[in-house]
C-alpha cells in the first residue's frame, strides 16, 4: 500500500478517536452543572484546555505508549499500528453504544498488549513499564476513592462546625464555585495531554510523522469532540447530577492531582477510572446508596484489557493482507 | 456588586413577603375571631381584607422569584430550596382565603355553636400561633439552622394540640341531634381550620429536612 494512503488512514483513524474522546469527556460537567459557567464559557475554557494540554504534555505519554510496551528490541511496524488504532476503535464504538464507560487507555495498550503476545509471545512485551504502569492503575482509583472521602469527611466536620443558615451556605459554596474551576481547568489540561496517547501513541512508536504535527492535530480533534459531541455529554451529566461545588470539589481534587503528577511522569492514566472511584468515595463518605450499575463497569475495566487484546490478534490478519 | 445587591434584594423581599403573610394571618385570625363570637356585621369588611391580602402575597412571590431565578451564578440547590420554601408558605394564604370564603358563602343566619365557642378561640389562636412560629423558622433559615430546628418541634407540638382540639369539637357537635346542616358545616370549618395548621406543620416537617440536608452548628 501507498505510503501517503497509510499515513492518511492512521491520522483519519486518530482523528476519530481523538474526536471520540473529546466527545466523551466529561471533566466540565460538574461547573456547568452548578452553573459556574455557561455552555459557552465551558466550551470555550475546555477547547483552550484541550489544545494546550495536547501540545504541552502529550508529547512524554504519547512516546511511553508508543515505545515502552513492546519490548525495546521490537520495531513498531505499520500493521501494529493500524492493528491497535481500528481494534481501539471498534471496543470504544461498541461500550459507547451499550453505553458504558470505558477506559480509551485500556483499550489502547491492551490492543498493544494483545498484538505484542501474539506476535512475539511473553518475551515481545516490556514487562517492567507494564508493571510499573499496572500499579499506577491500582493506585490511581484507590487513592481517588480516599482522597474525596476524606477530603468530604473534612468539609462536612467543618460544615457541622462553622455554618449556620443558607446565606453561610451560599459563601462557603461560592468560594468552592472557583477553586472547583481551577481544580477542573488543571483536570482538563492534563486529561488532554495524557488522552493524546491514546489517539496517536501508538503511531508516533512509527517514527515516520513528525510528533509536534500530530499533537496539533490531535488536540485539535478533542477540542472538535468538545465542540461537537461533548456539549451533550457535559449537559446531560451536569443536569443529571446535583453536585454542590465543595462536594464537586471533593472529587475533583484527587483526579486533578494524580492526572498532572502521572501525565508530567509520562503515565497514561484514566480519568475515568478516577472519577468514577471518587464517586464511590463520595457516596461512601456520605453514605448515599450507590446506583445500580457500579459492578457493571468494573467489570467492563476488567474486560477491556482481554478483549482488547483479542480484537486486536482478530483484526491483525485482515489489516496484514493489506501491506 | 451585581451579585452583592441581588443578594440584598432577595433578602429584602423576603422579609416583604413574610410580613405580608403575617398580616393576612392576622386578618384572618381577627375575622374568625368575629365570626366565632358572632359579630357578623364586621366579617364582609374583613373578608375582602384578606382577598387584598393574599393577592398581594401572590405579588409579592412573583418579585421574589423573578430575582430568584435572575441570578444566574448562583447555586441551583439552593434556588430550588428556596423556592419550594416560599411557595409552600404561600399557600398558607391561600388555604387561609379558603377558611374565609367558605364562612362567606355560609347561610346567613348561620351561628357557632355556643358551647364549642372556646374550642374555636382556641384553634383560631392555635392557627395564628403556628403561622407566626413558621415564619419566624423561615426567616431563621437564612441565618440560622439551630433555631429555625427548635422552631419546627413547637409547631409540631401545637399541631398536635390542635388535633386534639378539632376532635374534641367534633365529638361535641357530633352528640347533637338537631340541624344536621348546622352539624355539617360546622365540621367543614373546623377542619378547614385544622387543615391550615396542619399545612404549618408539614411545611416545618419538610424544613426540618432541609436542615438535617445541610450540616451545620
Amino acid at each position: 500500500m501507498d505510503f501517503t494512503i497509510i499515513i492518511i488512514i492512521f491520522l483519519i483513524i486518530s482523528i476519530v478517536i481523538a474526536v471520540g474522546i473529546g466527545g466523551n469527556d466529561e471533566t466540565f460537567a460538574p461547573v456547568y452543572g452548578s452553573k459556574i459557567l455557561t455552555m459557552k464559557q465551558v466550551l470555550i475554557f475546555a477547547v483552550i484546555l484541550a489544545i494546550a494540554g495536547a501540545l504541552l504534555l502529550g508529547e512524554g505519554v504519547a512516546k511511553t505508549v508508543g515505545g515502552s510496551i513492546l519490548a525495546s528490541n521490537i520495531e513498531v511496524t505499520q500493521v501494529i499500528v493500524m492493528t491497535v488504532l481500528i481494534s481501539t476503535a471498534i471496543w470504544l464504538i461498541l461500550a459507547s453504544a451499550f453505553g458504558l464507560p470505558i477506559s480509551t487507555t485500556h483499550a489502547t495498550i491492551g490492543s498493544i498488549m494483545g498484538i505484542g503476545i501474539f506476535l512475539w509471545g511473553i518475551t515481545g512485551l516490556n514487562w517492567g513499564m507494564i508493571l510499573y504502569l499496572v500499579m499506577w492503575w491500582l493506585l490511581s482509583p484507590v487513592i481517588g476513592f480516599f482522597g474525596t472521602y476524606f477530603a468530604y469527611k473534612l468539609m462536612y466536620k467543618y460544615k457541622e462546625n462553622r455554618l449556620n443558615g443558607f446565606q453561610d451556605y451560599e459563601g462557603y459554596e461560592k468560594k468552592f464555585a472557583i477553586v472547583i474551576l481551577i481544580a477542573i481547568c488543571i483536570t482538563a489540561f492534563s486529561r488532554a495531554g495524557n488522552d493524546c496517547s491514546n489517539a496517536v501513541g501508538i503511531v508516533v512508536g512509527v517514527g515516520e510523522i513528525d510528533i509536534g504535527f500530530l499533537l496539533i492535530i490531535t488536540g485539535l480533534s478533542l477540542a472538535s469532540g468538545l465542540v461537537i459531541l461533548g456539549r451533550v455529554v457535559i449537559k446531560n451529566l451536569g443536569e443529571m447530577t446535583e453536585l454542590r461545588p465543595s462536594t464537586a470539589f471533593a472529587t475533583q481534587l484527587p483526579t486533578a492531582a494524580i492526572m498532572l503528577i502521572g501525565t508530567i511522569q509520562k503515565i497514561p492514566l484514566s480519568g475515568s477510572h478516577m472519577l468514577v472511584a471518587s464517586l464511590v468515595g463520595l457516596a461512601k463518605a456520605s453514605r448515599t446508596p450507590m446506583k445500580k450499575g457500579l459492578w457493571k463497569i468494573i467489570l467492563v475495566w476488567f474486560l477491556t484489557f482481554p478483549v482488547s487484546a483479542i480484537l486486536s490478534i482478530i483484526i491483525y490478519f485482515p489489516v496484514r493482507s493489506f501491506f | 456588586m451585581k451579585l452583592k445587591k441581588n443578594k440584598e434584594d432577595i433578602s429584602q423581599i423576603n422579609i416583604e413577603f413574610q410580613e405580608a403573610i403575617r398580616t393576612g394571618a392576622e386578618k384572618l385570625f381577627n375575622y374568625m375571631s368575629d365570626f366565632i363570637e358572632n359579630r357578623l356585621e364586621k366579617v364582609d369588611d374583613r373578608f375582602q381584607e384578606i382577598i387584598i391580602c393574599e393577592k398581594n402575597c401572590d405579588r409579592i412571590k412573583e418579585k421574589y422569584i423573578e430575582v430568584l431565578f435572575k441570578d444566574k451564578r448562583a447555586l441551583p440547590f439552593l434556588i430550588e430550596d428556596r423556592y419550594k420554601m416560599i411557595t409552600n408558605v404561600d399557600k398558607i394564604l391561600n388555604k387561609s382565603e379558603l377558611v374565609s370564603r367558605y364562612i362567606q358563602v355560609l347561610p346567613s343566619k348561620f351561628e357557632i355553636y355556643e358551647d364549642i365557642r372556646d374550642e374555636m378561640n382556641q384553634l383560631n389562636k392555635l392557627y395564628l400561633e403556628t403561622v407566626n412560629q413558621l415564619l419566624n423558622c423561615t426567616l431563621l433559615m437564612e441565618t440560622s439552622f439551630s433555631g429555625a430546628f427548635e422552631i419546627t418541634f413547637e409547631i409540631e407540638k401545637w399541631k398536635r394540640q390542635a388535633y386534639d382540639l378539632k376532635f374534641k369539637i367534633l365529638d361535641i357537635i357530633f352528640q347533637k341531634k338537631d340541624e344536621p346542616l348546622r352539624i355539617s358545616l360546622t365540621w367543614k370549618i373546623v377542619t378547614l381550620m385544622f387543615d391550615v395548621i396542619s399545612w404549618a406543620e408539614e411545611i416545618s416537617d419538610f424544613l426540618r429536612g432541609l436542615i438535617i440536608k445541610y450540616p451545620g452548628k
